[in-house]
C-alpha cells in the first residue's frame, strides 16, 4: 500500500510526527457513519465522542496493538507551539478487534482546533507483548512526541496510520 | 562608448546626452550619467571586469556589481503595489543600493527577464499621472532583449524600486521640486504603482530639468503633494559633489509629500556611506543638508503621513526604526501568508492523492467482485444442469418399462 504512505508523506505526517515506514496492517477509523480517509475533513462536533477503530485482521494472530491520536497542529498550523497536543492513547488492542477491547491509557479528548486547519493523526503501532505496568499515563498533553513515545516503549515505526482534518465550525447564529 | 563614459563624468553638469541608450533619449534634457541607463549590454562591455554574463548572475549579484561599478548610491524602495505577482511583489530590503524583494534576489537576471517579459505583455505601463508616458514610449524599445534594456528599466520592471534623489543644483529653489532631474529612463511601471525613478543628477552645477514622464508629482513647494496616482516623487537635493546618481524616489500609493531631498543629500555626501536599501526619503536627517529645512520638514510630514509605504532603511535615522518596523511586520506576514498557502496546497494535494487511491482501489474491487460474481454464476449454472441431468436421466430408468409381466 505504498499509495497510502505517499499521502502521509504529502500531507506531512511522515516529517512532522512520523518516520517514513511501510504499512503492514491496516485498521478503519469511523466516527458515526463517516469513514476516515487521509485528509478527509470531519467537523469537530462530529468527532466529539471517540470513534469507532477496528484493526483488519489477516492473520490468526495474537498481536497486540497500540493507538496514538496527536494534533500537530496546535494551538496553529502557523505557530504549532504545543505540538503535538495528545488526544488519545489505547494500547493492548488484539488484532481483528476494535479499539474498546483495549485498555485506555488517556482519555479520548475530540478536536477543538482554536485556528486554522489542524491534522489529526491517528497512528497504530505493533507491541512486542502485552504492555501491562511498563507504559505510563501522561497528564500532560501538550507537546508530546509520539516517536518518542514509540521509543520508549519499544514499540518501533508505525504499522499504519491515518489522518483527517478539523477546523473550527462557525458558530451559527440562529435568527 | 559615451554611455560608458559618461557616469564616470559626474562633474560634468550639464547635458550629458543622454547616453546612448535609448532610454534616455526621449527622456532626458539633460545629462544623463546614471549607470542606470546603460543597457545591458553596455554594461557589460564597460565592465567587462565584472566577468559574468549578466544573464546568469543572481539579482544579488547583479545589484551589488551595479554599486560598485558605479558608485552609485540608490536607495530603492520597493514598494509593492497590491496585485502584482511574486517577481515584483514583496517588500524587501536589502542592504546595499538598491531594494531587492526577496523573491528577486534569489533569481537569475535572466529568470526576472522572463518573468518581465509575460508580465509585460499583459501589463503595459499605464496610468501613469499626468506625466509623459516617457516609459511608454520606451516599453516597445525595452521588450526585445536583454542586452537590450536599461538597467533601470529592468530594474523598474523587475520591482526593484529606488527612491529617486533629485540632485538639484540649487537647495532651496521650491522650483526644482517640480522637475525630476535626471529622470528616470525608461521609467516603467508594470503596475501604476510602482516606479523607478532613476535621475540623473548633475552635480550641483546643474539644475535638472528632466521632464519627469510618469505623473510624477511636481511639488511646487518643498511641502506639496504629490499626486497620488503617481508612486514616485521627485526630490530635490543639493548635490554635494559628484556621484551623480543618486535619485531617489519613494513610491508610495498614499500622500506623497515632498520627500527625501534631504535623503538625497545624505545619500549624496555619504555616497558610499549610505548603503541602505529602502527609501531613505522618509525622514531622512542626513548629516550634510544642503536642503533648507523645509525639505527636511516636508520629510517628516510626509513620512508620518505614509502609512502603507515602504521604507527606509537606514537613510533617514530619524524615521528608519519605526518605518523598518513596519516592513519588517509586512514582511512576517507575507511569509505567513505563504507558508499557509503552501500548507493549503499540500492538504489539497493530499486529498486529491488519496481520493485517487480510493478511486483506484474501488474500482479493482469492483472488477474482482464482478469476476467472482460471473464464476459463482457460471458454477451455479452447472450445478442446475448437472442436477437436472441427473434428475432427467434416473427418471427415465425408473420409466424405462420392464419386459417381465406376462400379458
Amino acid at each position: 500500500m505504498a499509495r497510502s504512505v505517499e499521502t502521509l508523506v504529502v500531507g506531512g505526517v511522515i516529517g512532522d510526527v512520523l518516520d517514513m515506514f511501510t504499512p503492514a496492517s491496516e485498521f478503519n477509523v469511523q466516527y458515526g457513519s463517516k469513514q476516515v480517509t487521509n485528509g478527509c475533513n470531519i467537523k469537530p462536533s462530529a468527532a466529539a465522542d471517540k470513534p469507532h477503530v477496528q484493526i483488519l485482521c489477516h492473520s490468526i494472530s495474537s498481536n497486540l496493538y497500540t493507538l496514538v491520536m496527536v494534533d500537530p497542529d496546535a494551538p496553529s498550523p502557523s505557530e504549532p507551539r504545543l505540538r503535538e497536543w495528545l488526544h488519545w492513547i489505547v494500547v493492548d488492542i488484539p488484532e481483528g478487534h476494535d479499539a474498546t477491547k483495549g485498555r485506555e491509557l488517556v482519555a479520548y479528548v475530540g478536536p477543538q482546533p482554536p485556528t486554522g486547519i489542524h491534522r489529526y493523526i491517528l497512528a497504530l503501532f505493533k507491541q512486542e507483548g502485552a504492555m501491562e505496568g511498563r507504559i505510563q499515563a501522561t497528564d500532560v498533553r501538550a507537546n508530546f512526541s509520539t516517536r518518542r513515545f514509540a521509543e520508549r516503549n519499544r514499540l518501533g515505526l508505525p504499522v499504519a496510520a491515518v489522518y483527517f482534518n478539523s477546523q473550527k465550525e462557525p458558530a451559527v447564529k440562529k435568527r | 562608448m559615451g554611455s560608458n563614459l559618461n557616469f564616470k563624468n559626474f562633474g560634468e553638469a550639464p547635458s550629458m546626452e543622454g547616453n546612448g541608450s535609448k532610454a534616455m533619449d526621449s527622456f532626458l534634457l539633460g545629462r544623463q550619467s546614471s549607470i542606470y541607463s546603460l543597457t545591458f549590454e553596455e554594461l557589460q562591455n564597460t565592465f567587462g571586469c565584472l566577468g559574468k554574463d549578466f544573464g546568469s548572475m543572481n539579482m544579488d549579484e547583479l545589484l551589488r556589481n551595479i554599486s560598485t561599478a558605479g558608485e552609485t548610491q540608490a536607495v530603492m524602495t520597493a514598494s509593492v503595489p497590491g496585485g502584482e505577482d511574486g517577481v515584483s511583489g514583496g517588500n524587501l530590503q536589502r542592504q546595499g543600493s538598491l531594494t531587492l524583494p526577496r523573491t528577486l534576489s534569489q533569481k537569475t537576471v535572466e529568470e526576472v527577464w522572463k518573468d518581465l517579459f509575460k508580465e509585460n505583455d499583459g501589463t503595459k505601463n499605464v496610468s501613469n499621472g499626468g506625466g509623459a508616458v516617457v516609459g511608454g514610449a520606451n516599453l516597445p524599445q525595452k521588450q526585445p532583449t536583454l542586452g537590450e534594456i536599461t538597467l533601470e528599466e529592468f530594474l523598474a520592471r523587475a520591482g526593484v524600486v529606488r527612491e529617486d534623489i533629485q540632485q538639484v543644483g540649487m537647495p532651496n529653489n521650491t522650483g526644482f521640486f517640480d522637475n525630476n532631474s535626471g529622470l528616470v529612463l525608461g521609467f516603467q511601471q508594470t503596475n501604476g504603482n510602482n516606479g523607478f525613478l532613476s535621475n540623473n543628477s548633475s552635480v550641483l552645477s546643474q539644475p535638472p530639468r528632466l521632464p519627469l514622464d510618469m505623473s510624477v508629482a511636481k511639488s511646487s513647494q518643498p511641502q506639496q503633494q504629490q499626486k497620488q496616482q503617481q508612486p514616485i516623487f521627485p526630490k530635490q537635493q543639493t548635490v554635494a559633489f559628484g556621484p551623480s546618481m543618486h535619485l531617489i524616489n519613494t513610491t508610495r500609493f498614499a500622500s506623497p509629500g515632498a520627500r527625501g531631498s534631504v535623503a538625497m543629500n545624505t545619500n549624496l555626501v555619504q555616497s558610499t556611506g549610505l548603503q541602505s536599501g529602502g527609501m531613505g526619503i522618509a525622514g531622512l536627517a542626513s548629516p550634510a543638508n544642503h536642503i533648507s529645512s523645509d525639505v527636511i520638514s516636508n520629510n517628516s510630514i510626509d513620512n508620518s503621513s505614509l502609512s502603507p509605504v515602504p521604507y527606509a532603511f537606514g537613510r533617514g535615522r530619524k524615521r528608519s526604526a519605526a518605518l523598518e518596523k513596519v516592513v519588517e511586520r509586512r514582511q512576517r506576514r507575507m511569509i505567513k501568508n505563504r507558508e499557509s498557502a503552501s500548507r493549503s496546497r499540500a492538504r489539497k494535494q493530499a486529498y486529491t492523492m488519496e481520493l485517487e487511491a480510493e478511486v483506484a482501489k474501488l474500482k479493482e474491487m469492483n472488477q474482482e467482485l464482478q469476476r467472482k460474481q460471473e464464476e459463482v454464476m457460471e458454477m451455479q449454472k452447472n450445478k442446475m444442469l448437472e442436477k437436472l441431468n441427473q434428475s432427467w436421466g434416473g427418471r427415465r430408468q425408473c420409466l424405462r418399462r420392464t419386459l417381465t409381466g406376462p400379458w
